[in-house]
């Protein structure tokens, strides 16, 4: 209706002033990954057993007849693979090397494997599921978290009720209700097993595998996800509600499509991007305890064989996947978000 | 003021039912778990596998436990877990919010960028991967410990956001153009604002706690000496409980969970529309 004409021709400043975003983000999120990679240091450090003994318990306990002296030896040139002979600032060193040379050395678990073949491997279903749920969620949610907020009434109260009493539950609590009822008691969910980890290819059965045994795993994540940013667009919907200009829209006599899709949702929208980049961990986090539950085949299966196998570097590369594709799925977000704020493009981005 | 205040709190009204199951929960968690006849986590009091009867009204577990004293033990040790993390969470939570809302300059956005990180992280996987590396030497405290490093990022950006508000109103400058300290500013004036919202922001770290130790037993990460509702549930899905039909093992625990962590977030909502109307 308005064209923004500002905003149509591109001048050099706009230019200037996005590149100066981005650059911006592009360090903060470095800058992320380094926090929590030293995190995961601090963390691996501050335990109180090392790689080495654990693959020699390992080894001992299938049982291997291994004399004292040749355990020594082992436990040298474990220690000497994972560079755990070295003072800690090396170690250190080293650490964020691997990080940046991706590399997280051999898996423990299956010994020679590098970690990272393991992870390629299964890392494409998480994406997966996590894509598809995430944007489903997000989209979902607003919408009707908008319209909730606008037509206030008995239906909008009942789900704001209901997303209020799923938002805090934990995901493997929720994961396992949804995985007894659709196993025991509908016995509809059939995925649990070996079935879905053949290599994934573009056949018609292979999709058809895949949807059967993600679709629970993603009923589980999209209803939690639904609810909470219902909750959430709810609640800025409902202080949206009471602005000035709302109330002049409603006096102009805009259609009540306009209100609700040009004015509050338009106006939803930023907070929940920024809401959504904060909150990439957590439901990163959510999606792996669900994946663990429903042992499917993405990272949180990965974890789970890590814990079975006590896989001490398996699980350190999960941890960084994990790290850094959060962090950088928050700089895509971040690199998209000057096209639908028009602050950023005029160099107003203070908070 | 004061007059005003309670009027509105008597308008506005609480539902009593979220907090009729709280208040139940607790005493079943705290006062129940003092009678247990025997020691609830110790393992074959009683005979295994018994539905829920008169005589066991939960049932009792494959290890010969009886699960309704167990589970009220584990929920009182689930609960006094969240309490600590959300203890330390929240002091550095207020902390670091009023440091990041109040300070001007490149130190603000110092602090903020830090928690702005820290609510960016995956919690889990981190926990998981330290957990199971200090998986024996895994106590209650430690536990709470280092789970509560994860915690108090979203609080601290809540308040951080409040602060920034207050610190522009006119009272700020009053207050220090007429000398006041910076620390008894923050002490009288700031604090009495953001009460409701420390509380609300508790009860939810608390709630998250609760979820992520419940997680991470799920994992098998977690001292097995003392019983949680996560513990419990995770020796149910050990002994394959669903499969082999004893459904009241990991019925009772996850569905006193649920039911506590749900009506626990619906009074902290009440709390938080009450705090937001003293603005």
């Amino acid at each position: 209706m308005y064209s923004n004409a500002l905003s149509t021709r591109v001048t050099k400043s706009m230019i200037k002033s996005i590149l100066m975003w981005i650059s911006k983000r592009l360090i903060i999120t470095i800058l992320v990954i380094w926090i929590g990679v030293t995190l995961l240091f601090i963390a691996t450090r501050l335990s109180p057993m090392d790689p080495a003994s654990v693959i020699i318990g390992r080894i001992t306990a299938w049982g291997a007849g291994l004399g004292g002296k040749e355990l020594e030896k082992m436990r040298q040139s474990i220690l000497q693979l994972y560079g755990l002979d070295k003072p800690v600032l090396y170690q250190y060193l080293d650490f964020l090397k691997g990080v940046i040379t991706w590399n997280f050395g051999p898996s423990l678990a299956f010994f020679p494997t590098p970690v990272i073949d393991i992870i390629n491997r299964n890392i494409w279903w998480t994406v997966f599921l996590l894509l598809t749920t995430l944007i489903v969620s997000w989209i979902l949610g607003i919408v009707s978290g908008v319209l909730a907020s606008y037509f206030e009434g008995r239906v909008s109260k009942l789900a704001v009720t209901i997303s209020a009493a799923l938002y805090p539950l934990p995901y493997v609590i929720f994961a396992l209700v949804l995985f007894i009822i659709f196993t025991i008691i509908i016995p509809i969910y059939s995925g649990v097993g070996g079935a879905g980890f053949t290599i994934p290819s573009l056949t018609w059965s292979f999709i058809v595998a895949a949807i059967s045994r993600a679709w629970l795993p993603a009923l589980t994540l999209i209803v939690l996800w639904v609810a909470s940013w219902l909750l959430t667009t709810y609640s800025l919907g409902i202080s949206l509600k009471r602005e000035d200009y709302i109330y002049y829209a409603n006096i102009r006599g805009l259609t009540r499509q306009d209100i609700v899709f040009g004015y509050i949702g338009k106006n939803v929208l930023l907070p929940q991007i920024t809401a959504l980049i904060l909150s990439l961990g957590n439901m990163f986090s959510g999606a792996l305890a669900t994946e663990y539950i429903f042992s499917y085949p993405g990272l949180g299966y990965l974890i789970l064989l890590g814990l079975q196998r006590a896989d001490y570097s398996l699980l350190l590369g999960v941890c960084t996947y994990a790290i850094v594709g959060v962090a950088v799925a928050g700089l895509i977000l971040d690199i998209i978000y000057p096209l639908i704020d028009p602050r950023v493009k005029y160099g107003f981005t203070g908070e | 003021m004061g007059l005003q205040v309670s009027n509105m709190r008597l308008r506005l009204g609480v539902n009593p039912i979220p907090i009729a199951i709280v208040v139940i929960i607790i005493l079943y968690s705290f006062v129940v778990s003092l009678f247990a006849p025997y020691d609830p986590s110790a393992w074959n009091m009683v005979p295994r596998d018994q539905p829920p009867s008169l005589k066991y009204p939960f049932g009792t577990t494959s290890l010969g436990q009886d699960l309704f004293w167990l589970c009220s033990y584990a929920l009182r040790n689930s609960i006094i877990m969240s309490l600590l993390v959300s203890s330390i969470g929240i002091l550095i939570a207020i902390m670091m919010g009023v440091i990041a809302g109040y300070v001007r300059g490149r130190f603000s956005s110092v602090m903020t960028f830090i928690i702005d990180s820290f609510c960016a992280l995956p919690a889990l996987p981190i926990l998981v991967l330290l957990f199971m590396m200090m998986r024996e030497y895994l106590s209650p405290l430690t536990m709470a410990l280092w789970i509560s490093i994860f915690s108090w990022s979203w609080p601290a950006r809540n308040i951080r956001s409040i602060i920034l508000g207050l610190r522009e109103r006119g009272f700020t400058y009053i207050a220090k153009f007429s000398g006041y300290a910076i620390f008894d500013l923050i002490r009288y004036h700031y604090l009495p604002y953001i009460y409701g919202l420390v509380v609300t922001n508790f009860l939810g770290i608390m709630l998250w706690a609760i979820g992520i130790e419940t997680t991470l037993a799920v994992f098998g990460l977690i001292s097995l000496t003392t019983p949680t509702l996560g513990l419990t549930i995770f020796w149910a899905m050990n002994y394959q409980a669903i499969a082999r039909g004893i459904w009241w093992w990991i019925f009772f625990p996850s569905a006193l969970l649920i039911l506590f962590i749900a009506s626990a977030y619906f009074v902290s909502l009440d709390l938080y529309r009450r705090a937001y109307l003293r603005f």
